[in-house]
């Protein structure tokens, strides 16, 4: 087996060589190195190989459909466009997330709408059985304004006899209010 | 012609200023108009006053127990705060009675004793706290052979 070695053509150099893309001054170059036997012989290996890999390319060919090939190619291109904006995604998540929390909303507006203009008519005789639903005109004769009014009666705070004995009590007013009495014994004072 | 005139221009002004002018009866602001009433009542049968017919308060116990009541002394006050105002009673002491203050509930908050000059009091101290037209009584003293119920009452419900 031949092993390539430093004075060996580079095999870049020699792919484009064969390939027909060498410079004019390459192949000048490179016809003159051909001629050892050595270069012949990798060369005609590299030819042997370029032959297979034709025949298998066009084996292979043969059995793919070209057409489905590319459109298969275009697909994935076209998907990856279509991804592309996912990292606009990823940055504008809150943003699409309120866009759909929005439309979600309005939705279910619309549906609950939609149920409400659907819905028949309601039996009058279950509307009477409701009777929030039902209105009552109330006339209001008397529209004064209410007055509060301190609490009524009287009550003792505090009380000083002095030398005297004393009772402290309530009696009735003419509203039932309390009103208080301070009756003094006076037995000390005739 | 000309007298005639400026008569009728005096007596329109009268009745101009006296409709503008507060009655005299109205309480000035800052005070409080009120009444105090000295009944003597006795045990003994007699005549109930018929001014004391819308005190009913009088007809309940113990008050009920007096078969007479007749009206000593009804005496009209006005009350300004911490402005003491003395009542003489028939029995020769005297009632003081001064408003502190107007609550916030609008009750008033007064101030009794009763006492006699020379002496002691009779009655040092009695704090009353009262609904406006309210009355309270102080009962006990003997007069005449009755006693004396003296009922206050201050401002109008």
């Amino acid at each position: 087996m031949t092993t390539e070695t430093e004075e060996h053509l580079p095999d870049d150099t020699l792919q484009r060589f064969f390939d027909g893309e060498a410079t004019e001054g390459e192949a000048n170059d490179l016809q003159a190195q051909l001629e050892t036997e050595l270069e012949l012989a990798r060369l005609e290996r590299l030819e042997r190989l370029g032959g297979l890999l034709r025949d298998h390319a066009d084996t292979l060919g043969a059995d793919i459909d070209s057409n489905a090939l590319f459109d298969g190619i275009q697909a994935g291109i076209d998907k990856a466009k279509s991804e592309g904006p996912r990292l606009r995604l990823i940055q504008g998540q809150r943003r699409q997330r309120a866009g759909v929390a929005v439309a979600l909303a309005v939705a279910i507006a619309a549906a609950v709408a939609l149920v409400f203009y659907l819905k028949p008519p309601a039996d009058d005789n279950l509307a009477e059985a409701h009777p929030f639903d039902t209105t009552q005109e109330v006339i209001v004769h008397d529209l004064h304004p209410v007055e509060v009014h301190p609490p009524g009666g009287s009550e003792v705070e505090d009380v000083d006899f002095g030398g005297n004995t004393g009772t402290i009590f309530q009696v009735p007013g003419e509203h039932g209010q309390p009103l208080a009495v301070v009756w003094i014994d006076e037995e000390a004072h005739p | 012609m000309m007298n005639r005139t400026h008569s009728l221009l005096l007596a329109g002004l009268a009745i101009l200023c006296g409709a503008i002018a507060p009655s005299a009866g109205q309480a000035q602001p800052g005070t409080i108009r009120g009444e105090v009433l000295v009944v003597l009542a006795k045990e003994a049968p007699g005549e109930i006053d018929p001014a004391l017919a819308d005190l009913s308060a009088l007809r309940q116990p113990p008050f009920n127990a007096f078969r007479s009541l007749s009206i000593l002394e009804r005496q009209a006050v006005r009350l300004r705060q911490n402005t003491p105002q003395d009542i003489n009673l028939p029995n020769g002491r005297v009632l003081r009675l001064e408003l502190q203050r107007v609550m916030p509930d609008g009750r008033l908050r007064v101030r009794v004793s009763i006492k006699r000059e020379g002496e002691d009091a009779y009655l040092p101290l009695l704090q009353v706290v009262t609904a406006p037209g309210d009355p309270f009584f102080v009962a006990g003293q003997s007069h005449q052979g009755g006693t004396l119920v003296i009922g206050v009452r201050l401002g109008s419900a």
